[in-house]
C-alpha cells in the first residue's frame, strides 16, 4: 500500500494538488495436504491412498472428485492505482476556478469468477462563487 | 470525451461568470484572502465532469458515477442572531451521487441536524463459467439467464435528529430522530435445482427495499443521577417484484427415470425463491447512571426488543440487561466490574408441507410389487417406526438461548507514561434446543487479557496485549462428518459398495439417510483453546514523520473433538511509514503480510451422503 497526498501553493491564488495511491493485494491458499485415517478402505481409492510419505503434489482424488486445484480458486492478485492531479485558481476575490484529472486502474492478475480489470479516466472542472 | 458537452459547459461557465465580472472588476491579487465577516455567506459551485471507461467497473469505480454530468454545489451559512446558527451544504455530481447536510442551532436549546447521501453501488455478476462438468453420469451445469446485465444499486440515506431542552424544565432533554435507507436496482439471484449443484442458475432480480427508523427519547439529569429512555421503531419493507426459480423434473441422472417423485414436493415448475421478509422491530431502552462520588460510578441498562416478520407472522423477543460499576482505587488503580444477561426467544414454527405446496396429499411413487405409496409411509415401513413424520413438524429455533457474561477489568497506571490492564471475562451460552459434543447446549468461556502500554520521551509508543481463551464445549456440528467404515457399528445395508445409486425402489441399496446416519465425527471451526498476541510500536521522532510496526499472532486449537483435531495458527506483520514534510505534503507507505495454516477434517458429500 502506497499513499501520497501533495499540495503545492504556487502563490496565494494558485494551488496544485496531487493524490496518489497504489495497493497490491496478493493472497492464496497453499495446496491442500491430505492425511487419511488408518481405517479408510483402500478399495475406494484406485489411484492409491495418499497419506504420510506420499507426494503432497499428487492429485487428491476421491471417487470422481479431484481436489488438487482447490487452492487455485483462492488466488487473489489485484493491483489498484488511483491518481488525481488538480488545480485551483482564485480568479477574483469571490470567484475561483477548479479542474482535476483522475486516472484509476485495477489490474486483476488472477481472475477467477469475474475479471475485475478496468480503468477510468475522469476530468472535472468548474467555478466557485462566494457571496 | 464529448467535445460538445465541454463546449456547453464552458459557455455555461462564462455565462455565470459575467455578472461576477461586472460586479467586481477588481482582479484578485496575492493578498491574503480573508473570509467575509458577514452574518451570511453563500457559496456556489458549478462544473462539469466527463469520463471514459474500459473494462470492468465493479472494483475500479464501485461507488462512483464516472459518466458525463454537471457538478452543482450550494453552501449557505447564516448567524443572524446571537447564539443562532444555520448551516446548509449540498453537492451533487448526478442525480445518483450527492450529499448534503443541514444544521440549525438555537442557543443550544433547540438543535436540528439532517444528513442526506446518495450513491451507486456496482455489484458483481457471476457468469457461472466455472460450473460446467461431466463425470460418469454426474453432470454439473449452469445457466446465466441474464448474461449482459450490469447489476447495481442506488443507495439513499436520510438521517434527521432534533433535540430540545425546555428552559423551564431543568434537567430534561427531549429528542427525536428519523432515518430512512433505500436501495433500488437489480442484483444477481443464484438458485440451484433439487439436485443442489447439478443445475445452478443466475438471473436478475429487482431490488426495491427501505428501512425506516423513528425514535423518541428523553434524558433527565440532575446532580449525580442521569436517566435516559428511548423507544425506537424500525421497519423493513420490500416493494420489489418477487423472483421465481425454475425446478426441472427430478429424474435419475443416468436413466432419466422419475425415481424421485415421492421425495420432492414440487418439480417441473417455477416457485418463488429468496422471499424477502417484512420486519417490524420495536425497542425500549432504559439507562441509568449514578455517580457515587468516592464510591464509584454505576451504570445500568435494560433493553427489550420485539421483532416481528409480518409476512410470516413470526416474532422473536430479545431482553438484555447490563450493569457496570467503576471505582478508582487511589491514583494508580481503577477497577471495573460488569455483568450482562441476554435472552433471545423465537416463536416456534409449525411446518405443513401439504398446505405450503397447496396439495391434498403427499406425492407418491410406485414401489416393488406395484405398491403405490408416499415416501413417509415407505420409510415408516422400512424403519419400523410409525411415528416418522416428514409432512408436518414444528421447527424449534437454534437461536433460542440465554447468554450470561461477567467480568472485571483492573487498570494500573504506575507512571505518566505507563498503563497496564488485567481483565477477566466469563461467558455462558445456554441453548434451548441445540445439543453439542457433551450432550448439552451449554458453552462456557473464560477469557484472560493482559495489556501494557508504554511511552518513552513522547517519541516511542509501545502497545502490547496477550489474551488467553478457554472454551468448554464450543459449538460443533454433531456427527457432521466421517463415515463409519467396517469395524464400526454399521447397519447391514452398509455392505453395499459406495456408489450404488440410492433408490427407494431397491430397498437393499444404501440410502442417503443411512449414509448420513453413519457419520460419527463431530466437526468444528471453533477453538477450545486460543492465545492471541499483539504488539504495536510507533516511533515518531518529530512531528514530520512516524514509523509504525506491528506483529500479530494467534494460535487456536480444539483437541476435544472425538475423532479429529482442529487447529489454526495465524501470523501477521506490518510496517507503515507516515511523512508530513510540510502542511502541503503528506506521504504514507506500508506493507502488511498475513499468513495462516488450518488443519481440519474435511468431509466430502457424495451422492446425497
Amino acid at each position: 500500500m502506497f499513499v501520497t497526498d501533495l499540495t503545492y501553493h504556487i502563490n496565494q491564488s494558485n494551488e496544485i494538488y496531487f493524490n496518489g495511491s497504489y495497493a497490491l493485494t496478493d493472497a492464496a491458499f497453499n495446496q491442500l495436504v491430505n492425511v487419511f485415517a488408518d481405517d479408510v478402505p483402500t478399495e475406494f481409492f484406485p489411484d492409491g491412498l495418499p497419506g504420510p510419505g506420499a507426494d503432497p503434489n499428487s492429485p487428491l482424488r476421491f471417487s470422481d472428485y479431484d481436489l488438487s486445484p482447490i487452492n487455485q480458486y483462492s488466488n487473489i492478485e489485484l493491483e489498484q492505482l488511483r491518481l488525481t492531479l488538480g488545480y485551483r485558481l482564485q480568479i477574483f476575490k469571490n470567484m475561483g476556478f477548479f479542474a482535476a484529472v483522475s486516472y484509476w486502474d485495477v489490474e486483476d492478475n488472477q481472475p477467477y469468477i469475474e475479471n475485475y480489470s478496468g480503468e477510468v479516466k475522469l476530468l472535472q472542472g468548474g467555478f466557485n462563487w462566494n457571496f | 470525451m464529448h467535445n460538445s458537452k465541454w463546449l456547453i459547459a464552458s459557455l455555461l461557465g462564462l455565462l455565470l461568470l459575467a455578472p461576477v465580472m461586472a460586479a467586481d472588476e477588481e482582479t484578485y491579487d496575492d493578498e491574503a484572502y480573508t473570509p467575509p465577516e458577514n452574518d451570511t455567506e453563500v457559496t456556489l459551485k458549478t462544473g462539469y465532469q466527463d469520463g471514459s471507461t474500459d473494462g470492468n467497473m465493479n472494483l475500479v469505480s464501485e461507488y462512483w458515477v464516472v459518466d458525463a454530468n454537471p457538478i452543482l454545489g450550494l453552501g449557505w451559512y447564516s448567524a443572524p442572531y446571537d447564539k443562532t446558527q444555520f448551516n446548509f451544504n449540498v453537492e451533487s455530481i448526478s442525480s445518483r451521487q450527492y450529499k448534503g447536510d443541514v444544521e440549525f442551532d438555537l442557543n443550544r436549546k433547540f438543535q436540528v441536524d439532517a444528513k442526506l447521501i446518495g450513491f451507486i453501488h456496482r455489484l458483481e455478476h457471476d457468469p457461472l463459467a466455472n460450473m460446467q462438468g461431466v463425470s460418469d453420469i454426474k453432470v454439473v451445469r449452469a445457466t446465466d439467464y441474464d448474461p449482459d446485465t450490469l447489476y447495481g444499486l442506488d443507495y439513499k440515506d436520510t438521517d434527521i435528529h432534533a433535540e430540545f431542552q425546555p428552559p423551564q424544565a431543568g434537567g430534561f432533554t427531549f429528542r427525536a430522530g428519523y432515518r430512512s435507507q433505500e436501495r433500488k436496482g437489480t442484483r444477481q439471484q443464484l438458485n440451484s435445482s433439487h439436485c443442489t449443484s447439478c443445475h445452478v442458475t443466475g438471473q436478475g432480480r429487482e431490488i426495491d427495499n427501505q428501512i425506516q427508523q423513528g425514535d423518541v427519547g428523553v434524558h433527565w439529569g440532575k446532580g449525580l443521577v442521569d436517566l435516559d429512555y428511548q423507544i425506537t421503531n424500525r421497519q423493513y419493507k420490500d416493494n420489489a417484484a418477487g423472483v421465481y426459480g425454475s425446478y426441472e423434473a427430478a429424474q435419475h441422472p443416468g436413466t432419466t427415470l422419475p425415481v424421485f417423485d415421492d421425495r420432492v414436493w414440487f418439480q417441473n415448475t417455477t416457485v418463488p425463491i429468496a422471499v424477502q421478509p417484512e420486519i417490524n422491530r420495536t425497542e425500549h431502552k432504559l439507562k441509568a447512571r449514578v455517580d457515587l462520588k468516592k464510591g464509584g460510578i454505576l451504570n445500568l441498562t435494560g433493553l427489550y426488543a420485539d421483532v416481528k416478520n409480518q409476512k410470516q407472522n413470526l416474532a422473536y423477543d430479545f431482553k438484555g440487561f447490563n450493569a457496570r460499576y467503576s471505582l478508582k482505587l487511589g491514583d494508580a488503580l481503577k477497577l471495573n466490574l460488569w455483568g450482562r444477561y441476554d435472552e433471545l426467544q423465537n416463536d416456534n414454527y409449525f411446518v405443513d408441507l401439504l398446505a405450503l405446496n397447496g396439495l391434498a396429499s403427499a406425492p407418491t411413487e410406485t414401489y416393488p410389487g406395484g405398491v403405490v405409496t408416499n415416501y413417509q409411509d415407505w420409510r415408516r415401513g422400512v424403519d419400523g417406526n410409525p411415528n416418522l413424520n416428514f409432512t408436518t413438524y414444528t421447527r424449534l429455533s437454534a437461536m433460542n438461548r440465554t447468554t450470561s457474561r461477567m467480568g472485571a477489568d483492573l487498570y494500573w497506571k504506575p507512571g505518566r507514561r505507563s498503563t497496564g490492564l488485567a481483565s477477566y471475562e466469563f461467558r455462558l451460552i445456554d441453548r434451548d434446543y441445540v445439543t453439542l459434543g457433551d450432550g448439552t447446549g451449554q458453552s462456557t468461556r473464560h477469557k484472560l487479557k493482559l495489556a501494557w502500554n508504554q511511552r518513552a520521551y513522547r517519541k516511542l509508543r509501545w502497545n502490547n496485549s496477550l489474551t488467553f481463551i478457554k472454551t468448554d464445549n464450543p459449538f460443533v456440528s454433531v456427527d457432521g462428518g466421517r463415515r463409519a467404515f467396517a469395524g464400526y457399528a454399521d447397519p447391514p445395508a452398509n455392505t453395499t459398495v459406495l456408489g450404488t445409486a440410492p433408490n427407494p425402489k431397491v430397498p437393499a441399496s444404501l440410502q442417503y439417510y443411512q449414509l448420513q446416519a453413519l457419520r460419527l465425527a463431530n466437526l468444528t471451526a471453533m477453538p477450545a483453546q486460543e492465545m492471541r498476541f499483539r504488539s504495536y510500536l510507533t516511533w515518531s521522532p518529530s512531528a514530520a514523520w512516524a514509523l509504525n510496526g506491528n506483529v500479530r499472532y494467534r494460535a487456536a486449537e480444539n483437541n476435544d473433538l472425538d475423532y479429529s483435531e482442529w487447529s489454526k495458527d495465524s501470523f501477521g506483520v506490518g510496517v507503515n511509514l507516515w511523512v508530513a514534510a510540510g502542511p502541503q505534503f503528506q506521504f504514507t507507505m506500508g506493507i502488511d503480510h498475513d499468513e495462516s495454516q488450518t488443519d481440519a477434517m474435511m468431509y466430502i458429500p457424495l451422492m446425497d451422503g
